[in-house]
């Protein structure tokens, strides 16, 4: 990456992070999940997996807030402090160019799903995964080929291919290129 | 000049995910010609796959059609050097904010490659249903105006790497299945039309890049004799 790309980077994901924060404490799901769609055009330029880590963390969080029974289980004062304060401590670590510790900081985000038991680890765990498989399928709408995006997010082609198969992303006007006509004709001709 | 038909990973998951590999066999046992993957796509529909419960099944069904002969495994000796040289003329094409973007991965590329190494002797035709690697070769430009509006930035092209991807011939699951029940090889309880209409809505939905407008184009030609 660029110099000048890396400090425009780092100042975007700064702002996320201290965003998603606030966010959290406001309730604020609409301005979570902006600031989850916000870091995939950086991941499908960049491609680095701390886009990648944030966007997913923030989808996620997203989710889990969008339910409304979250805080009746028992670990969720648990979960969410350890994630508000990683959270905090990644934007500060990342201004200071401790990049080891913001990495270390979101990795710790992650690890505390792991701490989780039962029902909510199992629904915690699920949500990721599924805001893994949701942000692979942002990024091959963007134009990044399946296999590259699932290679980048950590994910089976089987998984995106069902997910991304329910959205609309076939129906964009660009991705006209062959008419159907033809592509039929070369198909019947070929297996004649 | 015999024919062979290099398969990409997403036009075999759409089949899977549906349960239609079995037309596979039968097209294969219609024609004279072989179905291909390459040990890149091998380990991105069976390999890693059988390692994950939700799609074990799937791998499973899809390596049995590789013992059967069904599909076969091509390996020349330069594909692995040809495979490179594909990721790297792919992923130098587009550039945006100073960087060039990644597009396409080692099996989307290893197919790109077995083609161009196998074009003297087969007649190829690939089969993608995954849409970037189809748009980078059969309109680049419009990947580039997609990466555009959707990264909301300028983005630039080296139309000369666009050369290596031209004059590829590419079908989808949708065209086989298309295929394979106009041959007869798909018996359902409806008109031509209705049938289309289930088979290719299946395949979009299991990923295959099909629009809305193709599949209402699809159904209005059913009836066509090709």
């Amino acid at each position: 990456m660029a110099i000048s790309a890396q400090v425009h980077e780092k100042d975007n994901l700064v702002y996320i992070l201290e965003n998603a924060k606030k966010a959290i404490d406001e309730k604020d799901i609409v301005t979570l999940k902006d600031l989850s769609n916000r870091t995939v055009h950086s991941a499908s330029v960049y491609q680095d997996t701390d886009n990648i880590t944030i966007a997913v963390i923030v989808y996620a969080l997203y989710k889990v807030l969008a339910r409304p029974d979250y805080e009746k289980y028992a670990e969720w004062p648990l979960f969410i402090e350890t994630v508000n304060s990683n959270l905090s401590n990644a934007a500060t670590n990342l201004k200071k160019g401790k990049t080891s510790e913001f990495r270390n900081n979101l990795r710790a985000i992650r690890e505390v799903v792991e701490k989780l038991s039962g029902h909510f680890k199992s629904y915690i765990e699920e949500v990721f995964r599924t805001s893994l498989i949701s942000k692979a399928s942002r990024i091959y709408e963007h134009g990044v080929s399946m296999g590259q995006t699932a290679s980048l997010l950590g994910i089976t082609l089987f998984e995106l291919a069902e997910y991304s198969g329910k959205t609309g992303i076939s129906d964009v006007d660009l991705s006209s290129t062959v008419t159907i006509d033809k592509r039929l004709k070369m198909a019947m001709e070929f297996f004649r | 000049m015999k024919k062979a038909l290099i398969f990409d990973s997403s036009t075999i998951i759409t089949l899977a995910l549906n349960n239609m590999l079995n037309v596979l066999q039968q097209l294969k046992e219609s024609f004279d010609g072989n179905f291909l993957i390459t040990p890149s796509v091998k380990k991105e529909i069976i390999d890693n796959p059988l390692n994950q419960k939700r799609f074990e099944l799937e791998a499973l069904q899809i390596s049995s059609l590789l013992q059967k002969g069904i599909i076969e495994l091509s390996a020349p000796e330069d594909l692995e050097k040809e495979t490179d040289n594909v990721m790297r003329i792919g992923n130098s094409a587009f550039e945006a904010n100073n960087e060039q973007i990644k597009i396409i991965h080692e099996g989307e590329s290893s197919c790109f490659a077995l083609a161009k190494l196998l074009s003297k002797d087969y007649e190829i035709f690939l089969a993608i249903d995954e849409r970037t690697a189809r748009m980078l070769s059969e309109k680049p430009d419009n990947l580039r105006k997609l990466f555009e509006k959707k990264l909301h930035t300028e983005v630039s092209a080296d139309g000369s790497k666009f050369n290596y991807f031209e004059d590829f011939k590419i079908i989808r699951s949708a065209e086989i299945l298309f295929s394979a029940y106009k041959r007869g090889f798909i018996e359902l309880p409806a008109n031509p039309e209705t049938v289309i209409d289930a088979l290719l809505f299946a395949s979009k939905f299991s990923g295959c890049s099909i629009s809305y407008d193709e599949i209402e184009r699809a159904k209005q030609l059913s009836g066509k004799s090709f």
